[in-house]
């Protein structure tokens, strides 16, 4: 179970690998093809001095037409695979209604307690320089419980914002009017940080919030307080 | 008219009437920005004044310019099918805006339309405006035959019919405005207006150079081989003015004001 | 062609050069203002690395790092990437085609008095009480916030560069389809040609489509409108599908010339024709007809329904394979040449591997899958600098190089031109790899400041040193070019030996182009470097 720090970001792993062996594949198939042209075909006085005509080839045309076609049409099935998971809640998730705001996030939980985090929460307020997660006050804190799914519902107060779970590789825009959602599950007691990701405003570099994920029964306890 | 001039060697190119409309065309986004940015009533009049007297000067230098220099090879149609293209797609970002918001507002939308909204005069400004295609169609008919004066009368009627259509249009508006439907009621007024809007700039905009094509008709100037791009591009934009309110009115009336 | 002496066409006063209807010099003075601009583009992205070099504020306040990169991303997409193509279709586009100057001279002043104009806005923003810091995509609601700065500008600015972009694109497209001298069939159309006039055609058809969007914005903010506002039925997500509608295909608008110009590059210094032509026009026609069918890329975490999204994920990866087939084109154009290692030539191979890269990493960010976790990142932002930051400016300074003969009639200094891009290119990967990985890591964009997290921190002064390396190449290149102005080595006409039709004629060329509009002959071909051999033996 514990294998993986968050959910769903196991999928996004794989989606990363599969992608960068498919490319690192298609830069050498072309890269070392063209570097041994530009050795073996440089001008040379008195021995390579003029180019040989060869127009083109049908095969070959053929070849970098339909090969590369397939690739992407795999990638992006592979990627509608994983995409279907990493969208959809399982079921049972917990509902957290999160609204944002210039500049911090308003979380709600299914019994209606609520959480806020102001952008200047993250941050000392001497220095001005972001705190560590786990420096954070627990007042500002998102409590998520562990291994637990968590489904969010995002929107937005004024501008659009995007709710971007660190850990989870996870990311979805709040927009006023709408409400989009998400999912993820953090396997891992800590503190993590979201982070807003659609540029909203002087200060959207501090917009963060922080999750503190906590055992089940400690959630739980957290949650009927005020 | 590039291609045919005939140049002597060592001579440049140059023209001083693309400046002024330049510098009038910048001074024209600053009019609004000192309106209603800086809040500077009397800086926006400035503005707008010398922008609008350099453009005017600018342009009928140019045309002056056109009808006194060098040849010309038709070129204007085809560049006149391409702004058309992007007119198109102009009109086209409004549809959008209007039918995103029918398509997700579709179940509040009947209390959006005001109860003065009726079908009759958009009926009736359609017939103007194609009474007005027929009328420009003709002449451009007479113009290639040479009846220069004939189609000229036929231009005007174009433009009288125009012009009712406009005034006409001009009065639902406020009629519908002190109603209490506006620009910013909601996404039905907002795409009412713009969609109308756009569209009636765009007659004025007809109107205009059919001012022109008037003074080339009747001037003598559109009988040599110049003034004849200018007719028919002149009727090519009229018509397509012509066939966009027919999307228009049905958007904007018809599936506007359907519940 | 012929021994007369001809004066070029830059030696005229003050007055011709601001009155002028030349398509020359009206090229040089887009060219010009391009280039200054990118300088103050790039100095702002000076700024923004500084303050990026360490976590926390130090430079420069939250702000001014919003005004700077909104200014930087302005700046570098619409006067650099689009309008330096203005400068290249307006001065080489009637030489090639065998005209004297374009269809319409005098509105392609206009054009260029729209896009000074234009300038002229841009600059004003630089002052205070002007800031707008609502970067280059200016969604709403937040440009029409206080905190975005005066919306106006920006949409003013859009809709001077919009009418100067599509004045020229119209004038363009209708010279080259009907002024091309005798014998330049479309079949002999050189790719610089064909990809201007796919180019040109986008901007036709996509321009408009910003220019409504931002007139929305305009009525919404000043005349209180509903596009944007959900309580009247509006909605923030119409702005950002026509904004994404011309703004994805504008960087085909952005690359394709740059094809065009490598294209050329790479054929001239080969001494070969072009590996599979035909199959090279029908991909840029391809890449301009897939890149209208895939804006919702920009927009996977938008909350748009997910089928749309991953019916997009499809047309975007799909814009991989005519993409590609230029790029194995240009490989095998390779092939069996004679391959000559000039500036022009290497900077068109370093274009084409960092295209590569940059294209590849592209084809993730098409993939919901993958681009959940790095959307709005400095992965993406790190892709689109190894595709306009190094693949297109190393293809436009590959294409300053190539045609700096023909445009000043004198050579620049190939060593300090080697030294030049030497620098570039290890300044900008060593920035722009490490932009990838930081991306990975989950640096969001825009963000003045970030926390202090050890990795992050390490690649972010990395990128910062790689940066000034980057700049200091920059310099090194742009000051040979300018002082070469000066104490260069006077051109020939036709110093690469192509037959291309601009190297037919004297460098600089004459006020006129030519004196007779030239007949192409029948075995005449822009990338037949034999033809040209055989007319020297017959003289
Ligand atoms: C010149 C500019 C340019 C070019 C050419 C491209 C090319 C591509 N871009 Fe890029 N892009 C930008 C400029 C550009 N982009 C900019 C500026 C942004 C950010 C905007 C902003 O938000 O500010 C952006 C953002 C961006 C996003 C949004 C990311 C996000 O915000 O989350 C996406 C997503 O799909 C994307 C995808 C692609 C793809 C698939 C290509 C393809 O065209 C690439 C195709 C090329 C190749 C694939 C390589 C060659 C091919 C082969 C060798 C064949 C074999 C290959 C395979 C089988 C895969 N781009
Ligand atoms: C053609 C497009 C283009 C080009 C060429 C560049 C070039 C550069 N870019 Fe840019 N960039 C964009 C387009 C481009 N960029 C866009 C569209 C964005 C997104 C904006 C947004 O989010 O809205 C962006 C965002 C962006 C960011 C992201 C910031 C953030 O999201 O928080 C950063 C940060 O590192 C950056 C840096 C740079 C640097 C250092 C260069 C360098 O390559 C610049 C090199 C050039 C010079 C430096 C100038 C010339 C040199 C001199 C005058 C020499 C003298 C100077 C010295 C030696 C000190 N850019
Ligand atoms: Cu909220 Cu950025
Ligand atoms: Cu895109």
């Amino acid at each position: 179970m514990k294998e993986v720090l968050a959910y769903p970001a196991q999928y996004w792993h794989t989606m990363y690998e599969i992608w960068l062996f498919i490319s690192v594949v298609i830069y050498l198939v072309v890269f070392l093809p063209a570097l041994y042209f530009l050795i073996r075909y440089r001008y040379r006085r008195g021995v390579n001095e003029k180019a040989q005509h060869v127009h083109e080839s049908k095969a070959l045309e053929v070849l970098w037409t339909i090969i590369p076609t397939i690739v992407v049409i795999y990638l992006a099935t592979q990627s509608f695979a994983f995409y279907r998971i990493q969208r959809n809640a399982p079921e049972g998730a917990m509902e957290v209604k999160v609204t944002a705001f210039m500049w911090g996030w308003e979380f709600e939980y299914p019994n209606g307690k609520k959480v806020y985090s102001f952008f200047n929460s993250v941050v000392n307020p001497e220095t001005n320089a972001y705190l560590k997660p786990e420096e954070v006050n627990d007042m500002f804190k998102a409590y998520i419980p562990e291994d637990t799914p968590v489904k969010v519902l995002l929107t937005s107060r004024d501008v659009i914002h995007s709710f971007y779970v660190q850990p989870a590789k996870v990311t979805e825009d709040a927009v006023p009017g709408r409400i989009t959602h998400m999912w993820f599950q953090i396997n891992e007691p800590g503190n993590y940080w979201v982070f807003c990701r659609e540029y909203c405003g002087t200060q959207h570099s501090r917009m963060a919030a922080v999750l503190k994920v906590v055992p089940k029964e400690e959630f739980n306890k957290w949650l009927q307080t005020n | 008219m590039a291609q045919h001039e005939v140049h002597h060697l060592g001579e440049h190119e140059y023209s001083y009437w693309p400046l002024p409309v330049g510098l009038g065309v910048l001074l024209a986004p600053l009019t609004f920005i000192a309106l209603m940015v800086w809040q500077k009533p009397m800086l926006a009049l400035v503005f707008g004044g010398v922008s609008l007297v350099l453009f005017i000067v600018g342009i009928a230098g140019w045309v002056q310019e056109f009808f006194s220099k060098g040849h010309e090879e038709g070129l204007g149609l085809p560049a006149m099918m391409f702004f058309i293209v992007s007119e198109v797609v102009i009109f086209g970002t409004m549809f959008a805006g209007f039918y995103m918001a029918r398509a997700t507002h579709a179940d509040v939308w009947s209390q959006w339309v005001p109860k003065d909204m009726n079908l009759t005069i958009p009926l009736f400004l359609t017939f103007i405006l194609w009474a007005s295609s027929a009328t420009i169609a003709i002449a451009e008919k007479l113009f290639e035959k040479g009846k220069n004066a004939l189609s000229a009368l036929f231009v005007l009627l174009t433009m009288v019919l125009g012009l009712t259509f406009t005034v006409i249009h001009v009065m639902e508006w406020l009629h519908l405005w002190h109603g209490g439907f506006t620009l910013s009621s909601n996404m039905y007024g907002t795409g009412f207006y713009m969609l109308t809007g756009i569209h009636t700039s765009h007659i004025i905009v007809g109107l205009l150079t059919m001012l022109v094509g008037l003074y080339l008709l009747l001037t003598g100037k559109a009988g040599e081989h110049k003034g004849h791009t200018y007719i028919k591009a002149m009727t090519m934009y009229w018509h397509f003015v012509d066939i966009m309110w027919l999307l228009v009115a049905s958007s904007a009336y018809l599936i506007g004001s359907l519940a | 062609m012929a021994a007369v002496s001809y004066k070029p066409y830059f030696s005229a006063g003050f007055k011709e050069w601001l009155f002028t209807t030349d398509h020359k010099k009206i090229g040089i003075m887009y060219g010009v203002t391009s280039l200054i601009f990118f300088l103050v583009a790039g100095l702002s992205a000076l700024a923004i690395r500084l303050e990026l070099y360490q976590p926390g504020i130090q430079f420069v306040s939250e702000d001014t790092y919003n005004q700077a990169l909104t200014v930087h991303g302005v700046l570098m997409q619409f006067w650099w990437a689009v309008a330096i193509w203005g400068s290249f279709g307006n001065y080489l586009l009637p030489l090639m085609i065998g005209a004297r100057d374009v269809a319409f001279p005098r509105l392609n002043a206009l054009s260029y008095w729209f896009f000074f104009a234009a300038s002229v806005l841009a600059l004003l923003t630089l002052l205070p009480g002007n800031q707008i810091r609502m970067m280059w995509t200016g969604y709403p609601p937040f440009s029409l916030n206080e905190n975005a700065g005066p919306v106006a500008f920006y949409a003013l600015i859009v809709h001077l560069l919009g009418a100067a972009s599509l004045a020229s694109a119209i004038n363009l497209v209708v010279t080259n389809l009907t002024m091309r001298a005798p014998g330049i069939t479309l079949k002999k159309m050189n790719l610089f040609l064909h990809s201007f006039l796919a180019m040109n055609v986008i901007q036709i058809l996509g321009v408009p489509a910003l220019a409504g969007a931002v007139t929305m914005l305009l009525m919404d903010k000043y005349f209180s409108t509903a596009f944007f506002d959900p309580t009247r039925g509006g909605d923030p997500l119409l702005y950002q599908n026509l904004f994404w509608f011309y703004s994805h295909p504008v960087v085909y608008v952005m690359i394709l010339p740059a094809f065009g110009l490598i294209s050329e590059m790479i054929a001239t210094f080969s001494r070969r024709e072009l590996f599979g032509r035909t199959s090279m026009i029908i991909a840029i026609w391809g890449i301009a007809i897939l890149g209208f069918m895939v804006w919702i890329h920009h927009m996977f975490t938008s909350g748009v329904p997910d089928w749309i999204r991953v019916l997009f994920s499809y047309t975007t990866v799909l814009i991989g394979v005519p993409t590609g087939i230029k790029i194995f084109n240009w490989i095998f154009t390779l092939y069996k040449g004679s391959i000559r290692f000039t500036t022009p030539m290497l900077y068109t191979l370093s274009a084409i591997f960092m295209f590569l890269i940059g294209g590849l990493t592209g084809i993730p960010l098409g993939l919901p899958a993958f681009d959940i976790a790095v959307h709005d990142s400095h992965f993406v932002v790190a892709h689109f600098h190894y595709v306009l930051g190094m693949a297109l400016t190393l293809a436009v300074f590959g294409g300053f190089h190539y045609w700096y003969p023909k445009f000043t009639g004198r050579m620049y200094n190939e060593t300090w031109a080697k030294v030049g891009l030497l620098l570039v290119m290890i300044g900008s990967n060593l920035f722009y790899f490490l932009q990838f990985i930081v991306g990975i890591y989950g640096m969001p964009r825009r963000y003045a400041d970030y926390p202090a997290i050890p990795e992050w921190t390490r690649l972010h002064e990395l990128q910062t040193v790689g940066a000034f390396i980057l700049a200091f190449g920059v310099l090194v290149a742009v000051l040979n070019l300018i002082l070469s102005l000066k104490i260069g080595k006077k051109a020939e006409d036709n110093p690469w030996q192509s037959p291309s039709l601009e190297w037919l004629i004297p460098s600089p060329p004459p006020p006129h182009n030519f004196d007779k509009i030239p007949h192409m002959p029948e075995d005449w071909d822009p990338y037949n470097y034999d033809w040209l051999e055989k007319q020297h033996r017959k003289q």
